[in-house]
C-alpha cells in the first residue's frame, strides 16, 4: 500500500539517511523513536509534501518522488492527514474546517452538511460546527483535524501526533477512534506518537526510527525481541543507555 | 453515542444498521480500497485539467527556496486569477480598503498641510506672491503626491498584514493542509489579495487625496489667508498629471500585493520567521513603490513632454 | 452613509486614544532606557552588535532608496519648473525638499521599515518566547541589556542614515536633473549654494531625524515587547508597529515644522 525505499533525504544536514518502511493495507502501522529521528518529515514525504533527494516512495502503486503536479495531486486525493500542529484554518468555523475537503470535490451543499455533521459526532464533537478553532482546547481541536482528515474516506491515512498533550482517557479515546477508521474504512494508518504504551496496544505494527534511519519493523512482540539496545531502552523509557 | 461505540468492534460490519457514519455510497469490505487501479488512476489524471495544476510557489520548500523568486509567485498569481472566487476578492476588498481608510486621510491631511504651510512660508521668502500655491499645490497632488504618499502608506500597511497573515498560515502548516485538499493557496489566498488590492488602491489614493485638498486649503486660508476660491484652482492640471497619478496607484496596487504575498509566502519556520517576513514586505513593497514611482514618473514626463 | 460616517470616526476616536497611550509606552520605554545607561548598565557588547546589524545592516536600503527619491524629486518638479523655464532653480527646489522635508521623513519611513520592524521581530520574539522572563529570571535588568542598547543604535542610525541619504539624494538629483532636465551639475550646485539655502535648513532635517530617531526606537520597542500570542502575534506587532510609527513621523514631522517657524 505505502511502500518507502531508501530514502534519503538532507537539509544542512543528513536528517533521512535510508529509510525503508513498508506498510501493510487496513493495517495500523506506529511509527515512534526519539525526538529528531525524521519521524514527521518522513510523513510530509510521504505526502508529497516535501520532495526527497533519493529513494522512492509508491503510493497505492504508483510512485510519489518525482512526479508531476498533476500525479501528486491525484495520489493526495487518496490521503488524509493530521498534522503536528493540527493546522485548523483559522479563519474559518470548525464545521467549516470539516467540510473544506469535501467542498473541493464539489459535493453538494446538503450532503456535505450532513456528513460533516456524523464526522464530528464521530469524534465527540456533535454540534460544534459553529465554534472557532481558537476557542478550543488542544484536544478538540486535534479532533477536529481527525475529523477533517478522515471525512473524504481515504485509503491512507496518515497521523502526527494525535494525542499529544492530551489526558490520558481522551488519549484511549482518540487511538480507539483510530482503530474504528481502520476498521470501518478499511483505511491504512500511520501514526507517529510518542505516548508509546498507549500507542504499542492498538499498533498491528511497529517501526521505531533512530537518527534517519528504521531500526525495525514488526509486530510489537517482534520489535521488543529484536535485540536492538536503542530500541529496548526507548521502548522502556530508561534512562541510561546508548541514547 | 455510547451505543455506536460499543458496535463499532473490530472487524465490524455495520450490517446492523448502527454504524450509520457510512453512508450508501461507502462500499463495505476494504479490498476495493487496496490498490489505485490502473484504470482508476489513468481515468482520475485526465479528469484533472492541465489548467488546473498550477506550480505551487508556498510549498517549495527549505532547500528549494533558493529558486523560489518573485517571478514565480507572480506567475502563480497571474494564473490563478481565473478561478478565483469574486467573494473572496470582495471581501478583502473590504479589509484593505475600509481599514486603511482612515488612517491613510490621516497621514495624508497631514503631509499636505505641512507641505502648503512650507510653500507658502517659502513663497513668502522670495516673492510674496502666494496666488501659485493652490493650482501647484492640486497639480503636485494629482500627478504625484496622493498617489505616491498612499502606495508608501499601504506598503507598510497592507504588506505588514498580508505577509504577516500567509506567513502565520504558512508556519502553522495550513498551506500545506489546504495543498492536501487539492487547494492552491495561491488561488484561494493570494490571487484575492492582489485582486483586491489592485482595485481598490486608486480609490483609496483618489479619496485620500481629497482629504489632503482639503487640509492644504484649510492651512492656506489660515496661515496665508488665501482664500479657498482662489486655492481650489485646478489650471495647472494636465492631462498627463491625471495619467501620471494614476497610473502610479495602478502600478502601486500591483506590485504591493506581490511582494507582501512572497514574503509571506515563504517565511522562514521559527519563532522570528513571521515577524522577519512582515519586515521583508514592508520593506520590499516600500521599495517597489519609490523605485515604481520614479520610473513611471520619468518615463512619463519624457513621453509627455512634461507640458 | 451614515453608520459610515459614524463608524470612520468611532475609528478614528479610536485610533486617537491607542495613539496617545502608545506615546506614553514610548515615553516610558524612553526613560528606562536613560536610566540603565545612568546606572552604567547599557551593555556595550550589546551596543556594539545592535549598531552593526541595525545600523551597518540598513546602508544599502539606505542607498538604494535615496538615489531614487531624488531622482523622484526631479520628477516631481519638473512639469512645474519646465512650465516657468526656472530649471536653474532646481538645484534649489531639490535642495529644499530633501533637505527640509523629504529626506528625513522618507529616511525615517524606511528606517521604520527596515530597522524597526526588525527590531520588533525580534523583541517580539524574545517575549513569545518568555525570553525576557528569563532573563529577569536570571536577575538580568532587560532595560540595560535589551532596550537601552538598541534604543541608543537605531537613533545613531537613524540620524547618520540621514545625513547618508541626503547627500545620496542630492547626487540623485543632479543626476537625474541632467538626465531629465539636461540640468548641468555646475547649474545645480550653484543652485543648491545660492544663498537661499542655508545650513539652517540642513539643521532642521537632523533635528527631525534626531526626532524621527527617538519615536522609531521607542515605538518599536515598546510593540515588540507587547507581543502576545506565538508566531503569528510577532507578526501582528510588526505590523502595527510600523503603522503607529508612520503616523508618529508624520506628526513630528508637522510639529518640528510648525515649530521652527521661529527662524
Amino acid at each position: 500500500m505505502i511502500s518507502i525505499d531508501r530514502v534519503y533525504k538532507s537539509f544542512e544536514s543528513p536528517v533521512l539517511r535510508g529509510v525503508t518502511l513498508n506498510a501493510r493495507p487496513g493495517r495500523l502501522l506506529g511509527l515512534v523513536g526519539p525526538p529528531g529521528a525524521g519521524k514527521t518529515l518522513l510523513l510530509r514525504a510521504v505526502a508529497g509534501l516535501t520532495e526527497v533527494d533519493a529513494g522512492r516512495i509508491k503510493i497505492l502503486g504508483h510512485e510519489m518522488v518525482q512526479s508531476s503536479d498533476k500525479t501528486k495531486r491525484v495520489l493526495q486525493s487518496s490521503i488524509g492527514m493530521l498534522f503536528q500542529n493540527v493546522a485548523l484554518f483559522d479563519f474559518m468555523t470548525v464545521g467549516q474546517n470539516v467540510a473544506f475537503p469535501l467542498q473541493r470535490r464539489g459535493e453538494a451543499p446538503s450532503e456535505v452538511r450532513e456528513r460533516v455533521r456524523r464526522e464530528l459526532e464521530e469524534v465527540g464533537l456533535a454540534g460544534f460546527e459553529e465554534r472557532h478553532p481558537s476557542w478550543l482546547s488542544g484536544g478538540q481541536r486535534r479532533r477536529v483535524g481527525i475529523a477533517r482528515a478522515a471525512i473524504t474516506r481515504p485509503p491512507i491515512l496518515l497521523y502526527d501526533e494525535p494525542a499529544a498533550g492530551l489526558d490520558p482517557v481522551t488519549t484511549s479515546r482518540t487511538f480507539a477512534l483510530l482503530q474504528k477508521q481502520r476498521d470501518r474504512l478499511g483505511s491504512t494508518l500511520i501514526v507517529i506518537s510518542s505516548d508509546i504504551d498507549r500507542l504499542l496496544p492498538v499498533t498491528d505494527e511497529v517501526a521505531v526510527m533512530h537518527e534517519g534511519r528504521i531500526l525495525a519493523q514488526g509486530t510489537e512482540a517482534e520489535v521488543r525481541a529484536w535485540g536492538d539496545p536503542v530500541i529496548d531502552q526507548f521502548l522502556e523509557g530508561r534512562i541510561d543507555g546508548p541514547l | 453515542m455510547t451505543s455506536r461505540r460499543s458496535s463499532g468492534g473490530p472487524g465490524g460490519t455495520s450490517a446492523g444498521g448502527s454504524g450509520s457514519s457510512l453512508g450508501p455510497d461507502e462500499p463495505e469490505g476494504a479490498s476495493s480500497r487496496r490498490s489505485l487501479r490502473g484504470s482508476d488512476f489513468a481515468l482520475a489524471l485526465s479528469t484533472v485539467q492541465d489548467g488546473d495544476v498550477q506550480p505551487m510557489p508556498g510549498f517549495v520548500l527549505p532547500h528549494d527556496e533558493s529558486r523560489a523568486s518573485l517571478m514565480v509567485t507572480v506567475r502563480a498569481t497571474l494564473s490563478a486569477l481565473s478561478h478565483t472566487e469574486g467573494s473572496a476578492v470582495v471581501a478583502q476588498a473590504y479589509e484593505i480598503g475600509v481599514r486603511s481608510l482612515p488612517f491613510l486621510c490621516l497621514v495624508l491631511a497631514f503631509v499636505g498641510g505641512i507641505i502648503v504651510y512650507q510653500a507658502g512660508i517659502q513663497a513668502m521668502r522670495i516673492v510674496p506672491d502666494t496666488s501659485g500655491i493652490g493650482p501647484g499645490y492640486i497639480e503636485l497632488l494629482v500627478r504625484d503626491l496622493a498617489a505616491n504618499l498612499t502606495g508608501l502608506m499601504l506598503a507598510t500597511r497592507v504588506g505588514a498584514s498580508i505577509a504577516a497573515e500567509l506567513g502565520s498560515m504558512k508556519v502553522t502548516d495550513q498551506l500545506d493542509a489546504m495543498r492536501l485538499c487539492q487547494t492552491d493557496p495561491v488561488a484561494h489566498l493570494v490571487a484575492p489579495r492582489f485582486l483586491a488590492c489592485f482595485l481598490v488602491t486608486p480609490i483609496v489614493t483618489i479619496i485620500a487625496g481629497a482629504c489632503a485638498l482639503a487640509s492644504g486649503t484649510a492651512v492656506g486660508a489660515v496661515a496665508f489667508d488665501i482664500r479657498p476660491q482662489n486655492f481650489l484652482d485646478p489650471r495647472f492640471v494636465t492631462v498627463g498629471a491625471v495619467v501620471t497619478g494614476m497610473a502610479k496607484s495602478v502600478a502601486f496596487g500591483l506590485a504591493i500585493p506581490l511582494v507582501s504575498a512572497h514574503a509571506g509566502l515563504y517565511t522562514r519556520i521559527g519563532s522570528q520567521g513571521v515577524g522577519d517576513a512582515t519586515t521583508r514586505a514592508v520593506v520590499g513593497s516600500s521599495i517597489a513603490v519609490i523605485v515604481l514611482g520614479f520610473f513611471i514618473g520619468a518615463i512619463l514626463h519624457v513621453l509627455l513632454g512634461g507640458a | 452613509m451614515v453608520r459610515f460616517s459614524g463608524r470612520l470616526l468611532v475609528g478614528l476616536g479610536q485610533g486617537l486614544v491607542g495613539l496617545v497611550g502608545a506615546i506614553g509606552t514610548q515615553a516610558m520605554v524612553l526613560s528606562s532606557a536613560i536610566q540603565a545607561t545612568l546606572r552604567g548598565e547599557c551593555d556595550l557588547s550589546e551596543l556594539r552588535s545592535a549598531l552593526v546589524r541595525l545600523g551597518l545592516g540598513s546602508i544599502p536600503v539606505i542607498v538604494s532608496t535615496a538615489v531614487f527619491v531624488g531622482g523622484l524629486m526631479v520628477v516631481q518638479s519638473a512639469p512645474l519648473l519646465s512650465r516657468f523655464g526656472a530649471e536653474s532653480y532646481l538645484g534649489w527646489g531639490a535642495g529644499f525638499g530633501i533637505l527640509r522635508e523629504v529626506g528625513p521623513v522618507l529616511t525615517g519611513l524606511m528606517i521604520s521599515g527596515r530597522v524597526g520592524s526588525n527590531n520588533t521581530a525580534e523583541l517580539g520574539t524574545l517575549t513569545v518566547t518568555e525570553q525576557v522572563d528569563g532573563l529577569r529570571a536570571l536577575a538580568i535588568d532587560p532595560a540595560g541589556y535589551l532596550v537601552a542598547p538598541r534604543v541608543w543604535a537605531i537613533i545613531v542610525t537613524t540620524v547618520v542614515g540621514t545625513v547618508v541619504s541626503m547627500v545620496v539624494a542630492l547626487l540623485g538629483a543632479a543626476a537625474a536633473g541632467l538626465f531629465l532636465l539636461h540640468v548641468h551639475p555646475a547649474t545645480f550646485y550653484n543652485g543648491l549654494t545660492s544663498g537661499m539655502l542655508s545650513w539652517m535648513d540642513a539643521l532642521h532635517g537632523l533635528a527631525k531625524a534626531l526626532a524621527f530617531g527617538i519615536v522609531i526606537a521607542t515605538s518599536s520597542t515598546a510593540f515588540g515587547l507587547g507581543a502576545k500570542g506565538g508566531p503569528p502575534g510577532v507578526g501582528r506587532a510588526v505590523g502595527a508597529g510600523v503603522v503607529s510609527t508612520a503616523v508618529l513621523i508624520f506628526a513630528m514631522d508637522a510639529l518640528v515644522s510648525i515649530t521652527s517657524r521661529v527662524e
